[in-house]
């Protein structure tokens, strides 16, 4: 009995995002929860974790920032694509009037869970923020099924500034029972600050470098916690607990290196 | 009940997290000791920081886990720095793997710096390139010019990890408690072994193949145990596929006087160690005992 078969799907469909990323949809249906994200695995090439930007179909989007990524630009609709998973533990939804702020590639898990608190008939506000206009993804998308706030660091689009402020501004005018969040550190650090002088609880997704994404290996500690299993969505007060939170991260080998 | 002693100190009962699962940092061997662990083993430092061999570097069999890490660790400087200031009163084993006995010498040296209770030298890796079982390191031989090299730098009780699948074990195991060892690990990941992927038609492993670990390899170290006990003196700490209380108890009655528990994480998470520890004291007050040590070897004449 294995619990994390490796499971080979299909690509259905190829949209390039930007010049930077590009979205892929499997003719596959994951019986997934919003946060919890999936091993890919390229023969030859590695397993790296991707989240999940919706279940059915699967679908993933991929920024292209490494020898990884790199070589996922030559998939084309029909080749064949492998993972393991769904793993980790998602996001919790509970509250009715939500805040969803993500910042860059962490469109991807928000995005699929937006979809859900659409399906349980919340009330969804969400903040995209990206360097400049043309970075920004996903925008369509999260317009069909939210209140859509855009922020550009450039100002190129949207409201000038970052993904944080942008929150800021929608906390002041709009009641927000929950705010989750996805994005660079340092933003989701600022962010969980926030939403603790307002008293606001609110849940992160956090990334560190996976091996094994079961919980064995070690390689994803944060604290005293593994991201790929106790995580990768911690609430913000726990993430404020972890000294190396918005500040330091491990690379392969262990080494503790700046965010 | 289930209280023992390694090297004068005192653990709480005899379960040892393995080298290689977790305790890449020091929050985590922290995080285990508290789950029950006994003691806890760091991940293998080696002289120079290794990022591993590429993924997937674990994978799922019907009977236990392959993996295929490729020691990776931040390497000696760092990783001492990591695991330097230990606290809790679990002891802590600093395992280190060389390449060759130089290599094992300014490794030993280097560890003698710091606190622990002990080194463990792996000289069996399956799956690493210059390591272990690639490079003939547990021939009789080798190891018992490595262990001397170590005892040479060092007064901190040194642990040699064997594999079962090291060619003539017991040898190899004599001539480490000759040499000077201060007690044996057996054992190491057996193999290597292989999972191919049908649909891709390809090996699962980002290397390939990689050592066994889990349920499937405990017959085979339990009567490594079993035989190495016959022939030698200082403790011996059987690992592979200790899953439940009952699976310590056999291991204990095998000869060993502690057990290094890993896959079980995978198994039955992070409380393993307690419940393992648990089990195993409720199997003994069910059947008469008093203490653990009573079983020790007990399966002998």
């Amino acid at each position: 009995m294995t619990e994390y078969p490796v499971i080979t799907a299909k690509i259905k469909k190829v949209h390039k995002e930007n010049g930077l990323s590009t979205t892929y949809e499997l003719n596959y249906k994951i019986n997934a929860e919003p946060g919890q994200f999936i091993m890919l695995w390229i023969p030859g090439k590695g397993e790296r974790p991707m989240g999940i930007a919706d279940n059915d179909p699967l679908t993933i989007t991929v920024a292209h920032i490494g020898p990884f990524t790199e070589e996922m630009r030559k998939l084309r609709e029909g080749n064949a694509i492998s993972f393991r998973g769904p793993m980790g533990k998602g996001f919790t939804l509970d509250k009715h009037d939500i805040l969803l702020v993500a910042g860059g590639t962490g469109v991807v898990p928000m995005h699929f869970l937006a979809k859900k608190a659409k399906d349980k008939g919340l009330n969804i506000h969400a903040v995209l923020g990206a360097k400049t206009k043309n970075q920004i993804i996903y925008e369509k998308r999260f317009g069909k099924i939210s209140k859509l706030l855009l922020t550009t660091d450039d100002g190129s689009k949207g409201r000038k500034g970052n993904a944080v402020e942008g929150a800021k501004e929608i906390l002041k005018k709009h009641r927000i029972e929950a705010v989750y969040s996805c994005g660079p550190e340092r933003m989701m650090k600022a962010l969980a600050e926030l939403c603790k002088k307002k008293k606001i609880p609110c849940q992160l997704s956090l990334e560190r470098y996976m091996k094994c994404g079961t919980g064995i290996c070690g390689s994803c500690m944060i604290g005293e916690k593994m991201v790929c299993k106790d995580g990768p969505v911690f609430s913000g007060e726990e993430a404020l607990s972890f000294k190396e939170f918005g500040k330091t991260k491990r690379d392969a080998s262990g080494r503790t290196v700046s965010l | 009940m289930i209280e023992i002693k390694l090297f004068e100190k005192k653990m709480k009962n005899p379960t040892i997290l393995a080298s290689g699962i977790l305790g890449m940092t020091k929050q985590s061997l922290e995080r285990i000791a508290k789950e029950g662990a006994g003691a806890v083993t760091t991940k293998s430092l080696t002289l120079e920081p290794r990022s591993g061999h590429p993924g997937p570097n674990i994978i799922e069999t019907d009977c236990g886990l392959l993996n295929a890490m490729g020691y990776s660790n931040p390497g000696i400087k760092d990783g001492l720095e990591e695991f330097s200031d230990w606290k809790m009163k679990e002891p802590l084993i600093i395992s280190i793997a060389g390449k060759e006995v130089n290599e094992f010498s300014k490794l030993a040296a280097a560890v003698s710096k710091i606190k622990c209770t002990a080194m463990e030298a792996v000289i069996s890796c399956p799956h690493t390139p210059g390591y272990g079982l690639m490079s003939g390191q547990s021939d009789p031989e080798s190891v018992s010019k490595t262990v001397k090299a170590i005892k040479k730098k060092t007064k901190i009780p040194l642990i040699v990890k064997l594999s079962p699948s090291t060619p003539g074990e017991v040898a190899a195991a004599k001539a480490a408690e000759e040499a000077g060892a201060d007690a044996i690990n057996m054992g190491n990941t057996i193999g290597p072994g292989m999972r191919i992927d049908l649909e891709r038609k390809k090996p699962l492993l980002g290397f390939s193949c990689g050592g066994l670990s889990g349920p499937a390899m405990k017959p085979i170290a339990l009567r490594c145990v079993y035989d190495i006990y016959k022939e030698i003196d200082i403790p011996i700490i059987g690992t592979g596929g200790v899953t439940t209380g009952e699976d310590m108890i056999e291991y204990m009655m095998a000869g060993a006087s502690a057990v290094g528990i890993g896959t079980a994480v995978h198994y039955r998470g992070m409380s393993s160690f307690r419940r393992i520890s648990n089990e195993a004291g409720t199997w003994l007050e069910e059947h008469g005992y008093k203490n653990i040590k009573e079983i020790i070897g007990a399966a002998h004449d």
